[in-house]
């Protein structure tokens, strides 16, 4: 069921797509490809793409990962691309006023869907607005096609005067809703996932009780987690962890952060962080930790 | 975390704080007051502290009397569950005084009752704890994730707000995401705005045309689609106006300028058709002899513009039609008497 090395298309030829098994009109497949926002224009979708993805390493047939670490521990070329697309995602989020828990359900929308196809296939910027719309409809926090359009268009053109009315507006609009089912298929329909964001605010709660109010009220503990459980879905970190370990986690860094102390850490049988997560070892977290510095690592190189 | 007990006292006496919401069983009654032993905290920081022992004293004149003679003590009883504000800590002794006199507690918890509760009262936490303890083999994660509270859709918003954390302007470490780089316009609301105003704005242009070549029903079909695009657009209720007091509906025109001007006061062709169609109004209930209301119409359209002539012109003459008038009733009533 992955993309392998057949159907590597430019520009349109899918037929050989090995998971989208059913035949599916041309129109259909065709209309979200046509449309590269970023282009601007009508045809030709990926070259924007191809030369965004620096390297040889752009096209990889092995349709594993899309956020994979290659050996030397340097993050790949495409971690880089979905970095950026995920840094749309959630600055056009903050823009929409959207919450946490929509914003992280499109990234992972966004990541997932990229595990199972070719990183060339699809405009990234639709089908991250695209899962921007899934998500929140998913959520229930219905977004209007017109202000996702509005958001972007200005996101990559700014200060332009608003989209109007015309064929070039519907035409968007369109392949939004196209790419929108494209994805519902090859995500299998399974677009509802268990975020950590619950999971940490209810072991942020149990700490709280633990520590000194003092020290609580010093320290911006649960804004610092929250920020970078929010942070941690530029890199596809949701689909490689359990949520309640990438809560912990979260946790964990944030108090390593600000230096401070659960109580009593020293004379206790179990750490902490087990309380909270019965299957949780060091080791997991540590992998965490270190996949979330490396995407802070990558928002230092990339401008 | 299956710290030691001393460890655990250690730190309930460190983090404990005046004001803090005590709940505790008697123990002991003396004459100078009641001893009681903690079970758990009703604020502040909640703790397990019921396996700690810890006992707490609270003297007699802190206990609230209730009635006008009599002991006060009599009311309680061994065994009462106590719900109490702690009024003095001495850490280093490890004792504690409290007391039922409601000063005790800080401002924004003085609506909760003190003294005997019941035990449907008592915190929630404590009561989980008690099941909890006889079935210890529940781990923090099942308890969690069985308890109804969880799966309940609203509980991130709760404790957001608990928490303090504020989804507006949300927190980030990545440089480019600090939500003050954001400017206010590229958010969707400004930009919807903009947008409707644009859209609103083409189809008022075809109205007036429609309107210009005498397709008055056409041009109404494109302000109303307009207006529906963008309720307060002004430039689409001006000529809604203007078409309406073409078409005689004087009153219905008056509406739509004065709406205009609330949202842009300095709109010049607003001001100049309102105060026209006032004075227009104003000679139509002239001719319905209604001459007050044709004075206040007049007056208004004053208001609006005092540099407007006809209105002027028409007001004087309005009055002096009604001094003659007057003059003549009261010729007559001398007639008559």
């Amino acid at each position: 069921m992955r993309a392998g090395a057949a159907g590597r298309g430019g520009g349109g030829a899918f037929g050989g797509h090995a998971p989208l098994r059913e035949a599916r009109p041309r129109a259909c497949l065709r209309a979200p490809a046509r449309f590269s926002f970023r282009s601007g224009r009508g045809v030709g979708l990926m070259e924007a793409v191809r030369a965004d993805a620096s390297g040889g390493g752009s096209g990889s047939g092995s349709g594993g990962g899309a956020a994979a670490l290659q050996a030397e521990g340097r993050p790949a070329p495409e971690a880089r691309v979905h970095f950026r697309v995920t840094r749309f995602i959630m600055e056009a989020g903050v823009k929409l006023g959207m919450q946490s828990i929509p914003i992280a359900t499109a990234c992972t929308i966004y990541h997932k869907f990229f595990c199972e196809i070719n990183l060339e296939a699809y405009d990234l910027y639709l089908v991250a607005m695209s899962s921007i719309y899934l998500a929140g409809k998913v959520e229930e926090q219905h977004l209007r096609t017109r202000d996702i359009i509005n958001v972007s268009h200005r996101y990559f053109n700014p200060s332009s005067e608003p989209l109007e009315l015309d064929s070039r507006f519907w035409e968007l609009r369109d392949s939004i809703v196209q790419c929108e089912l494209l994805m519902l298929r090859v995500l299998r329909f399974q677009v509802s996932f268990q975020h950590p964001h619950k999971y940490l605010l209810h072991y942020l709660i149990s700490l709280k009780n633990w520590l000194n109010r003092y020290s609580w009220q010093r320290t911006p503990i649960s804004v610092t987690a929250w920020a970078l459980l929010r942070d941690s879905y530029h890199g596809g970190l949701c689909l490689r962890f359990q949520a309640q370990h990438l809560a912990v986690a979260v946790l964990y860094l944030a108090l390593q952060v600000y230096g401070v102390e659960v109580p009593a850490e020293g004379e206790a049988q179990k750490p902490w962080w087990q309380v909270f997560s019965d299957d949780l070892t060091k080791p997991i977290i540590d992998n965490i930790v270190s996949d979330l510095i490396q995407i802070y690592a990558m928002d230092t190189e990339i401008p | 975390m299956e710290i030691p007990s001393m460890d655990r006292r250690e730190l309930f006496f460190r983090d404990i704080e005046r004001g803090d919401i005590v709940i505790g069983r008697i123990s002991s009654i003396r004459e100078f007051g009641f001893f009681m032993v903690l079970i758990c905290l009703g604020s502040g920081i909640m703790r397990d502290i019921s396996h700690l022992e810890i006992t707490a004293l609270c003297p007699l004149r802190d206990v609230p009397s209730h009635s006008n003679h009599g002991d006060p003590l009599s009311y309680y009883q061994t065994g009462d569950i106590i719900r109490a504000g702690i009024k003095d800590i001495d850490r280093y002794h490890e004792k504690l005084a409290v007391s039922l006199c409601s000063s005790s507690l800080p401002p924004h918890l003085s609506g909760i009752k003190l003294g005997v509760i019941t035990s449907e009262e008592l915190p929630l936490y404590y009561r989980r704890s008690v099941e909890l303890n006889s079935n210890s083999l529940e781990s923090y994660e099942n308890i969690m994730e069985s308890s109804l509270g969880f799966v309940n859709p609203g509980v991130v918003e709760f404790l957001l707000e608990k928490l303090g954390i504020d989804e507006t302007n949300p927190p980030s470490l990545m440089r480019g995401l600090q939500s003050k780089n954001f400017s206010e316009e590229d958010f969707a609301s400004a930009l919807r705005k903009k947008q409707s105003a644009s859209w609103a704005l083409k189809c008022v242009k075809i109205g007036v045309d429609y309107f210009k070549v005498g397709r008055h029903v056409d041009a109404m079909n494109e302000y109303n689609k307009a207006l529906e695009i963008d309720k307060q657009n002004v430039e689409a209720l001006v000529a809604r106006g203007a078409l309406y007091a073409t078409k005689g509906s004087l009153n219905k025109a008056i509406e739509d300028f004065e709406l205009a001007l609330e949202n842009c006061p300095t709109h010049r062709n607003a001001r100049k058709y309102l105060c026209q169609t006032l004075v227009e109004r104003g000679g139509q209930l002239e001719e319905e002899e209604k001459f007050l209301n044709a004075e206040s119409y007049y007056k208004k359209a004053l208001a609006l513009d005092e540099t407007f002539k006809e209105a002027e012109e028409a007001l004087q003459k309005l009055h002096k039609y009604m001094q003659v008038i007057l003059y003549f009733l009261l010729e007559i009533e001398c007639c008559v008497n």
